[in-house]
């Protein structure tokens, strides 16, 4: 059989390409491997972690300082709504009590006398409900105090107001108790606006 | 009818001295050792005035009938309104600061 021999030189040349790429691509596969195997990868992977983790730690310190601050503004709304109730009571009840013992029951006609008696004792009762409703509500120290000092003039409101001949028809009308409770009132009102300042 | 006065005289019909005399000085006087009186605070009335918890509890002591510490013993105060509490407290001050017979007990009948 006879071969032309430019053909065979071509042929020759195509196999040496070939060997040639070959060649070329266990070499780059060899660079891969030792590049996956040494540091370098490392040294992006690294900061891309860092990364990541810092996203997390800001995403999770934004959310907790939103609920810390939902929580906060939810314990001043209940606080505030307490004590405006409280406030309203307290100057409904002074101007109501200061007045019944101003002056002696036998100069009151029966059905206000007793509807006096009968609102005194359910204004009392309910700022004693709302007041005693604060201590449910978490607090500053310093709003704690002024809650305990509120919880203690009411109770000594309560003594005076519906003490003595609070329900006789026979009761004098006594100066110096209206003017303690008048005292007591205004104290327990500035007792309740320091809960209101945050 | 809602508790209300301090005296008889005072003609509210449920005051604090009818209400120990006629009903807790009977109840402690024929009470059994180991028995309790059961108070229930909030089975009807709204609230109670101070004359009307001094007189009918701190009297037993005032009075001279019995003296505080036996008396706080015998009594079971109950309520299941928590506001409660508060006259609960209260009658329990009254009567622990109610100095032992420091008066003559004179009906106003």
């Amino acid at each position: 059989m006879n071969i032309d021999p430019s053909l065979l030189q071509v042929i020759e040349e195509s196999c040496h390409r070939f060997g040639e790429s070959q060649d070329r691509v266990l070499e780059q596969m060899q660079l891969i491997t030792a590049a996956l195997q040494s540091s370098e990868i490392d040294k992006w992977l690294i900061p891309l972690g860092v990364g990541f983790v810092s996203a997390v730690a800001g995403a999770m310190a934004a959310y907790l300082f939103s609920r810390l601050q939902w929580r906060i503004t939810q314990r001043q709304n209940a606080l505030s709504a307490g004590a405006t109730e409280l406030l309203s009571l307290i100057t409904q009840l002074e101007d109501l009590v200061v007045n019944f013992w101003l002056v002696d029951a036998s100069s009151m006609a029966g059905p206000v006398l007793h509807g006096d008696q009968l609102k005194i004792k359910s204004l009392l009762m309910l700022t004693i409900r709302y007041s005693r409703g604060l201590k449910s509500v978490k607090m500053t120290e310093s709003h704690k105090a002024s809650a305990d000092r509120l919880a203690v003039l009411v109770s000594d409101i309560y003594d005076l107001a519906t003490g003595d001949d609070f329900e006789s028809p026979h009761r004098k009308a006594s100066n110096p108790t209206a003017v303690k409770l008048a005292t007591q009132c205004a104290e327990a009102r500035s007792s309740v606006h320091k809960l209101l300042h945050f | 009818m809602d508790p209300s006065g301090r005296f008889y005289s005072d003609d509210s019909g449920a005051s604090g001295e009818q209400f120990r005399e006629e009903h807790l000085l009977p109840a402690l006087q024929n009470l059994q050792p180991g028995e309790k009186i059961i108070v229930i605070l909030d089975d009807g009335p709204e609230s109670y005035g101070s004359s009307f918890l001094t007189e009918g509890f701190a009297g037993i002591v005032k009075y001279g009938y019995m003296e505080a510490r036996p008396l706080l013993d015998a009594l079971e105060i109950e309520y299941t309104d928590p506001d409660y509490e508060f006259f609960e407290k209260k009658i329990k001050k009254y009567i622990s600061e109610a100095k032992f017979a420091s008066k003559d007990y004179k009906s106003t009948k």
